[in-house]
């Protein structure tokens, strides 16, 4: 948010969530993968809802991610990606590495087979 | 001689008698001649005595005129004198009962008139001078214990917000530590947004203050981006969420240099505080930034609401002119119309210029801060990014201009299809920034076309004039029936 520790802040977090919404019950958790489910925003929606479902229109991040890439406090990310969802612009899913998404074939992919297999085999050996 | 006869001897003694009669006769004449003369003498002085007196007789009587006329005068002088008195009298209970009461007024608020003298023709210059430079001594006293009561009331209204400022900066600090390291539960996330937003609220009140009373804004920024300034300053507002702020800068670089920063950002508050509070609270408040030909960058707020009186914005317009450097605090009513005050001593200090009497196109009040370019600086995008929370430029007004006939019918799909597009970046070109299109109702190049010599059609021509006369005779009818009816 502010580019120096000793300059005081001019942009509140809650320039993001926008001060007039009420408090969703936490669903999410700061590993949670986020996507955008493609609907349009809404009139309501802060400048700051659209950065986070642009981020997200590629490709899942975190939600600790998207926190750092727009530079706002985790917390107040998580506040934004429960509203988004809730909207239904986001979709959340429990977070899984990338390498385990299952592949065309519903199965894990080859790559993590075999870095599987090397573990083991390192296991073997030690 | 004896001889002598008797009659000899008689008539001897009578010549001798005769002689000696003669001779006292000689001596009485002489003596009378004398007496003759001297009484002679004497008539003659006696006669000039009785000029003498005469004379002074007449000098008497002059003496006396002169004495009747000095006692004429001098009884007419103690009449006019007294007269003068009674006027000057007069002038004074004038002066104690109507012109003084009045003064008193009249140094509260100007437009009560202070009366003049009684009998203006009639009074000495002296006098004037004298009865008047009672007012201006009373009137010099008042203004000058004024100040000193104005001036201990604002260095005590100043200490006092100044320390309530500072805490609620450590407030701020606490609560955006708070933020930024905590995730707990959301409602507790709520919580801490609503506090900082309050704290925010307040700050900007004591803010406002300190700075009416002579304050500094209370810190220097470094540069900063002039969207993240208007963005900063409307979200010190309860209802921020209806400033909609469109940037048409064109740059996303534009900055404000560190020490007009703060001070742009509380004169932009204010004006959107006095737009959102005059306006209804589903009306936004249109906040637009342009730069300018000049180099200059204007940030226009515009509301919806009701407007100014032209009283209101001639006052308002006082306070913020940067001639006025001393503000009363008596001079700002009550409520104290501070935000006027705080820009008006922000601008004298600053040099940059607001106006708030041109009406905004919504009915309401137009307000422009104008930031001339020695205020204005470009900030290194790399090295410090924009924040999100600020708007990102939108393209810039421009005139509509027709494209070059070769490239005239490509673009002009491109725009039916941008047209038909939803308002959402599609996916693949949400990370770039806008990309300015070219206006949609530029498009349909083919419905206007560019006026072509007609050959003269004398049919044309006749029927279009028989129409129009038939249309004017039919209006000049129906107006007369209606006239008639």
């Amino acid at each position: 948010m502010s580019r120096d520790k000793h300059q005081r802040r001019l942009l509140p977090a809650y320039l993001a969530t926008g001060s007039g919404t009420a408090a969703l019950p936490s669903t999410l958790d700061t590993l949670t993968a986020l996507r955008a489910s493609g609907r349009p925003l809404a009139s309501y929606h802060t400048p700051v809802h659209r950065r986070v479902v642009e981020l997200v229109t590629d490709g899942s991040l975190t939600a600790v991610e998207i926190a750092g890439y727009l530079s706002l406090p985790v917390s107040v990310c998580l506040m934004l990606a429960e509203q988004l969802v809730s909207d239904g612009l986001l979709n959340a899913s429990v977070p899984t590495p990338d390498a385990l998404a299952p592949s065309r074939a519903g199965r894990p992919s080859r790559q993590l087979m075999e870095e599987v297999l090397s573990g083991l085999q390192a296991l073997r050996v030690a | 001689m004896t001889s002598l006869s008797e009659p000899e001897l008689a008539l001897g003694a009578v010549t001798a008698v005769i002689a000696v009669v003669a001779l006292l006769l000689a001596l009485l004449c002489r003596k009378h001649v004398r007496r003759g003369r001297k009484m002679e003498a004497a008539l003659k002085s006696s006669e000039a005595r009785v000029l003498g007196m005469e004379t002074a007789a007449k000098s008497a009587e002059a003496r006396v005129q002169s004495a009747e006329a000095g006692r004429l005068g001098a009884e007419s002088r103690a009449d006019d004198a007294e007269a003068r008195a009674g006027m000057f009298r007069d002038e004074v209970s004038h002066l104690v009962s109507v012109r003084l009461p009045a003064l008193a007024l009249h140094l509260i608020s100007s437009h009560h008139p202070v009366p003049g003298l009684l009998h203006e023709d009639a009074a000495e210059p002296k006098d004037v001078e004298l009865l008047d430079s009672v007012l201006a001594l009373v009137s010099g006293i008042a203004l000058k214990e004024r100040r000193r009561v104005d001036a201990a009331a604002r260095a005590a209204l100043r200490g006092a917000s100044q320390d309530s400022q500072a805490l609620s900066y450590r407030l701020q600090t606490e609560l955006d530590a708070l933020q930024k390291e905590f995730t707990g539960s959301r409602s507790l996330t709520h919580k801490v947004l609503t506090a900082d937003h309050l704290n925010e609220q307040n700050l900007r009140l004591i803010q406002r203050t300190a700075i009416v009373c002579g304050a500094w804004p209370g810190h220097v920024r470094k540069d900063t981006y002039v969207t993240e300034i208007v963005t900063g300053a409307s979200s010190r507002l309860r209802g921020f969420e209806r400033v909609k702020i469109n940037s048409r800068l064109g740059a996303t670089d534009v900055g404000i240099v560190g020490r007009a920063a703060e001070p742009v950002a509380v004169a932009c508050t204010e004006l959107m505080a006095n737009a959102l509070e005059h306006s209804r609270d589903d009306l936004a408040v249109d906040v637009s930034l342009v730069k300018t030909g000049n180099g200059s960058v204007c940030i226009t707020v515009d509301d919806a609401g009701k407007g100014m009186t032209p009283e209101a914005v001639a006052r308002g317009a006082r306070l913020i002119s940067a001639e006025q450097h001393e503000v009363m605090l008596t001079e700002l009513g009550d409520p104290p119309s501070q935000g006027f005050a705080a820009i008006g001593r922000l601008v004298a200090d600053h040099g940059f210029h607001v106006s708030i009497d041109n009406p905004s196109p919504y009915g309401g009040v137009r307000a422009v801060v104008t930031i001339p370019p020695n205020l204005l600086t470009s900030i290194d995008e790399e090295a410090a990014p924009p924040s999100v929370m600020a708007p990102l430029p939108v393209m810039a007004p421009r005139a509509d201009i027709r494209p070059a006939s070769a490239a005239d019918d490509a673009p002009a799909a491109d725009d039916a299809a941008g047209a038909s597009r939803p308002r959402t970046p599609a996916p693949g070109t949400a990370a770039e920034l806008p990309q300015r299109r070219r206006r949609v109702h530029a498009a349909p190049t083919g419905e206007v076309t560019a006026p072509t010599h007609r050959a003269p059609d004398p049919e044309r021509s006749r029927d279009a004039w028989s129409d129009f006369q038939k249309g004017l005779e039919s209006g000049q009818n129906g107006t007369d029936l209606e006239e008639t009816q």
